[in-house]
């Protein structure tokens, strides 16, 4: 594939590189402004409570304390006291009412972050406990109490915000009908109904939630950890009232997000201290802070599906329970693309499927990596491998019966499957064979299991826009605003740029974002990136290689055709012509460089589906896991770990592994250790003494990342995104692989040693494979 | 962010305990810092003074004491120092191999074993190993110098046995051809549960073995299982009349039954009583076969 093109493809060092091993990559945190003050946060002790009263005296007399703000002043300071992507439900500052433990209460601005700290834990209020809604479906009831009122539309808003129904404590919605699944359950023999839990886990960005704000002019200038520079100032400009060009948002490099750096109150409350201080003010959170901001969903998941006597699937219900805590954040976004992916990307003529995310009294849930497609696989394919152990099918043939394949349609209307799925699982199957399946002697018994997933990615309206400055030594900048959060952005978008402007990656750099500078970007989320501003990339180097060859014909006066930009130079004309003397030489038009324009503008949907949005590529992911366990420990070790993932054209084979491989490993936690776990409303584990990660001893040796290549890819050169795409499948497959291993089923996670022991005590059928010893 | 303190670098014993003496309970003597700084940043204590012992000689060597037949291990001395020391490896390995795979890497190479002594974690690895060998704390005090046990000074979670100015100085730990095992199980930077297991030849009594089996982190301290270590006691050392797989598998059922254990973020009560059942009967069999194997040679 890679013969084609002279920098796509190739193993290019990440630019960004060396800075970071050798410490010299600035970050939010690395800002030092002159007259920096230091914000705090005060939280809530409690997750649901009437604020009876708010002493601010002692933090007041903290000496260096300048102001101590609370609901007031945010109220005082912006247009309303209120955020939210989709439903403006989120105080800045918790009004009357906290909703959960660690919910902002007020904010403590200092001369140094010491003082504030302190300060912040000498504000004392005093709390009237509300009863505690830490059950979904019991938040879900006839009455219970309700945590919300009506709120208007965020950010987002439009059809995402249409499901909030807060007299029942929903933050949103989805639900799809097709075909008639009653029927069709009443027809067939075999009916399968499981239910799977999975908790909430932790983003765990190894920076933490950091950001600066400097008062400027009516405005503000912003330096911020954050995917979304643009619906950032969107936001403060709206919390001001200001124009959006006085609010100027800047991300420097990022240290790690995974979707926990998108819509947490750090933004506004930093805001408000600068508005408050009229001074830069720095609000830099702890990592127990980070533990209490944001959060993936946990759910509840009940997987119906009828089979007709062929072993093909007649049939489908889906249910999906999201707890999405205290407020909606990107909950209704979350569980409308969970419930569309539900069904999995197999062939289903009758189904139903009905989603809630569902406000409790706990930290907000809103995106992670994956964003609502890690859950409904984990379901599904858990519920394909059980139903292929119940009917003692194969469950990599019971999978390849039912698959869409490449082209099908997975809703009509919605782009059709660019994934080739069945061969990413032959594929899988193939890495799997040889010497996997040899039992160790001992008393380990090992399994191998496969998932497989399909992730409708950048779907909707995201457009992008880039600008790429030729310069007259031939070299060029790139404007453009895709946030470098450790995924290889800037190398990819300085490889597009630099195969389309004919020249090495050495001579291209890349902006970072600034919303006063560099072109709209809608947003750094779901693998979107490479595809949307690639080609917007793409299409502004193209357009100033362009107008490099058109003013060279014209200067030399022969058609543009055959004309091209190599290396700095105009070739292909009646003599080689530089771009300095394109740019510099007699009449030239150019204002001392060449200025290219590329855009991105989505494809609408061809028909309306219940989802409603078209996807910009489909992510096909396959994972296949080996494990051995410890029968009487319940200990599991992955001993294999295979991704396969749908690239269209790999960019740069060395970030697209690095992306699939990261992916695969952050899955283990996901399958094996993590949860953040509640007692009552209390989060009793935010520390990473007690919040278990994956680490290096847990990733297996033989972790091995393959990538399918068709150039068929609607991005840049026919690529496409791969951000999320082994995430989704690593965590089932190995799921999938301990219950082989044990033969029985596993419908919770994550797999303590203690559930895999229960498991194997309740052993009720045998899964195919099993027990191999 | 930790809160401020008072940082104290004393050069003698004297000057430290002067310093802990006058600030009482706002001052903690400092070491590696592995436990102390997370409590301080989590805001768990208030601490004024840290009273820096790394600049006192002498208090983090390793040395066999010929009078005593004991090890001694100075309190300063790192994890590191200790799993790598050719002492420790030589007279006990086990000791060494725990020390080896405590916490990560980086808190092996600047935490203490005093300070992991000192602050009382009821899944810390050292301990439990230490109450096995039949290992003691020296202390130097106002009183004077005092000798505790392990099991005496584990007082429960997060609380010792420390009297105000009483800093801990060295471990010692008995020198007398002991066979260890030592298991454990980890899911988070801790052990779950952990198992040691040491095997001694009783003087005087040919073919006769005393034992010491501990199980650490189930419960609010390292427990000494009574029952497995009488059953032990009482089984011939001679391995060809013994059937090691059947009493381990005794010990192990004797200790499940008896070991208390508590639910935690490491896992329910169940699973630990059955965790301590299996790494009891681990630990066993491999102390008694290593045992078994040096009766052989000694015969031999």
């Amino acid at each position: 594939m890679a013969e084609r093109f002279r920098v796509i493809g190739r193993p290019v060092p990440r630019i960004d590189g060396v800075a970071k091993v050798t410490g010299a990559a600035a970050y939010v945190g690395d800002l030092h402004l002159p007259g920096l003050q230091h914000a705090a946060v005060a939280r809530s002790a409690v997750p649901h409570a009437r604020i009876v009263s708010c002493s601010l005296d002692a933090a007041r007399a903290v000496p260096g304390v300048t102001v101590v703000l609370t609901a007031s002043d945010a109220r005082r300071h912006f247009t309303a006291n209120r955020f939210g992507p989709v439903v403006r439900d989120t105080p800045v500052l918790a009004e009357d009412v906290v909703r959960y433990e660690g919910e902002p209460v007020a904010l403590v601005v200092a001369r140094t972050a010491d003082a504030a700290r302190r300060a912040a834990g000498l504000v004392d209020v005093e709390y009237e406990d509300l009863p505690v809604l830490t059950d979904i479906e019991a938040a879900m009831a006839e009455g219970a109490p309700r945590l919300h009122g009506h709120a208007e539309g965020g950010e987002f808003g439009g059809a995402w915000g249409r499901g909030s129904d807060p007299e029942h404590n929903v933050a949103g919605q989805y639900h799809d009908l097709r075909g008639d699944p009653a029927a069709a359950f009443a027809r067939v023999e075999h009916v399968f109904e499981h239910t799977y839990h999975v908790p909430p886990i932790q983003h765990y960005a190894l920076e933490n939630h950091v950001v600066v704000v400097e008062p400027d002019g009516p405005g503000l200038t912003v330096h911020a950890a954050n995917q979304y520079p643009f619906l950032m100032a969107r936001l403060l400009s709206g919390l001001l009232g200001v124009p959006e060009s006085a609010i100027r948002v800047r991300v420097p490099f990022v240290g790690g997000s995974f979707g926990s750096k998108e819509y947490v109150n750090v933004l506004p409350l930093a805001a408000l201290a600068a508005l408050a201080v009229r001074a830069p003010v720095r609000l830099e959170c702890s990592m127990e802070e980070s533990f209490r901001s944001s959060s993936r969903h946990g759910a509840r998941m009940t997987f119906r599906t009828a089979l007709a006597a062929d072993g093909r699937i007649a049939a489908r219900e889906v249910r999906l329970l999201f707890d999405t805590g205290a407020y909606a954040d990107q909950g209704p976004r979350v569980v409308r693309q969970a419930g569309y992916r539900s069904p999995g990307p197999y062939r289903i003529p009758h189904l139903r499927v009905d989603a809630w995310a569902v406000y409790t009294n706990r930290v907000p849930a809103g995106a992670y990596r994956g964003f609502g497609a890690s859950q409904p696989i984990m379901a599904c394919e858990r519920h394909t491998d059980e139903i292929a152990a119940a009917l003692e099918l194969d469950p990599v043939e019971f999978r390849l019966r039912n698959l869409l394949a490449l082209g099908d349609d997975f809703v009509a209307g919605d782009r059709p499957l660019d994934c080739d799925l069945p061969a990413g699982l032959r594929l899988a199957v193939a890495e799997m064979r040889p010497g996997h399946d040899r039992p160790e002697p001992g008393r380990r018994l090992h399994g191998v299991g496969f998932a497989v997933g399909a992730k409708n990615s950048a779907s909707g309206r995201l457009p992008s826009s880039a600008i790429v400055r030729l310069h007259a030594d031939g070299s060029a900048t790139v404007l453009a605003s895709s946030v470098e959060i450790g995924q290889g952005t800037l190398t990819m978008l300085a490889q597009v740029a630099a195969e389309a402007l004919g020249s090495g990656v050495d001579r291209v750099r890349v902006s970072t974002p600034d919303t006063g500078a560099t072109p709209f970007d809608q947003r750094t989320s779901s693998s979107r990136s490479t595809v949307h501003l690639g080609l917007a990339v793409q299409r502004a180097a193209e357009d100033a290689s362009r107008q490099a060859c058109e003013a060279a014909a014209e200067r030399c006066g022969v058609p543009a055709e055959g004309l091209a930009l190599r290396e700095g130079i105009v070739t292909g004309g009646p003599r080689p012509m530089s771009i300095r003397e394109v740019i510099d030489g007699p009449g030239s038009r150019f204002g001392g460089e060449i200025i290219g324009v590329g855009h991105f503008v989505p494809d609408e949907p061809e028909a309306p589906t219940a989802f409603g949005m078209r996807a910009g590529y489909w992510e096909g992911s396959v994972g296949a896991a080996a494990v051995a366990v410890d029968p009487e420990t319940g200990e599991v070790e992955v001993t294999k770990l295979v991704s396969v993932g749908d690239a269209g054209t790999v960019i740069n084979p060395l970030t697209a592994h690095g992306q699939e491989e990261g992916g695969a490993a952050m899955a283990v936690g996901h399958a094996l250790f993590e949860a953040c776990v509640y007692e009552g409303g209390h989060l009793v584990n935010p520390s990473l003494l007690d919040y278990r990660l994956p680490t290096a001893r847990d990733v297996p040796a033989a972790l091995e990342s393959r990538l399918l290549e068709r150039g068929d890819g609607p991005g840049p050169y026919g690529s496409k995104g791969l951000g999320e795409s082994a995430i989704i499948t690593a965590a089932p497959a190995i799921v999938n692989a301990v219950a082989a291993a044990i033969g029985a089923p596993l419908r919770e996670l994550p797999l303590t040693p203690w559930r895999v022991l229960e498991a194997l005590d309740g052993r009720e059928h045998a899964e195919p494979g099993a027990g191999r010893a | 962010m930790i809160p401020r303190f008072r940082l104290h670098r004393p050069t003698t014993l004297e000057e430290a305990a002067g310093l802990l003496d006058a600030h009482g309970q706002a001052a903690r003597a400092y070491a590696g810092g592995t436990e102390l700084l997370l409590v301080l940043r989590e805001g768990l204590l208030e601490i004024e003074h840290l009273v820096d012992l790394k600049r006192i000689p002498g208090l983090s060597g390793i040395r066999v004491v010929e009078d005593d037949g004991e090890l001694e291990i100075g309190a300063l001395a790192t994890h590191t120092s200790i799993a790598e020391s050719p002492l420790v490896r030589e007279h006990c390995p086990a000791l060494a191999a725990a020390e080896g795979v405590l916490g990560n890497r980086r808190v092996r190479n600047v935490g203490s074993i005093g300070g992991n002594l000192c602050f009382g974690e009821p899944h810390g690895d050292v301990a439990p190993v230490l109450v096995a060998l039949g290992a003691a704390l020296l202390l130097r005090g106002p009183e004077g110098l005092r000798r505790v046990l392990p099991e005496d000074w584990l007082l429960g979670p997060f609380e010792v046995d420390l009297r105000p100015a009483e800093i801990l100085v060295a471990v010692r730990v008995p020198l007398r051809g002991q066979v260890l095992a030592y298991r454990r199980i980890r899911t988070l930077e801790r052990p779950t549960v952990s198992v040691a297991v040491a095997l001694t030849a009783s003087p005087g009594t040919p073919g006769a073995v005393s034992a010491r089996v501990v199980v650490g982190c189930a419960g609010p301290r390292p427990t000494r299982v009574r029952a497995a270590e009488d059953r032990l006691s009482a089984t011939s050392a001679d391995p060809q009349r013994v059937d090691a797989a059947d009493v381990a598998r005794r010990c192990g059922t004797a200790a499940a039954d008896e070991v208390d254990a508590v639910d935690d973020l490491y896992g329910p009560e169940t699973y630990k009583r059955r965790l301590v059942g299996v790494l009891v009967r681990r630990a066993v069999q491999e102390a008694w076969t290593g045992f078994g194997g040096r009766t052989m040679e000694a015969r031999a």
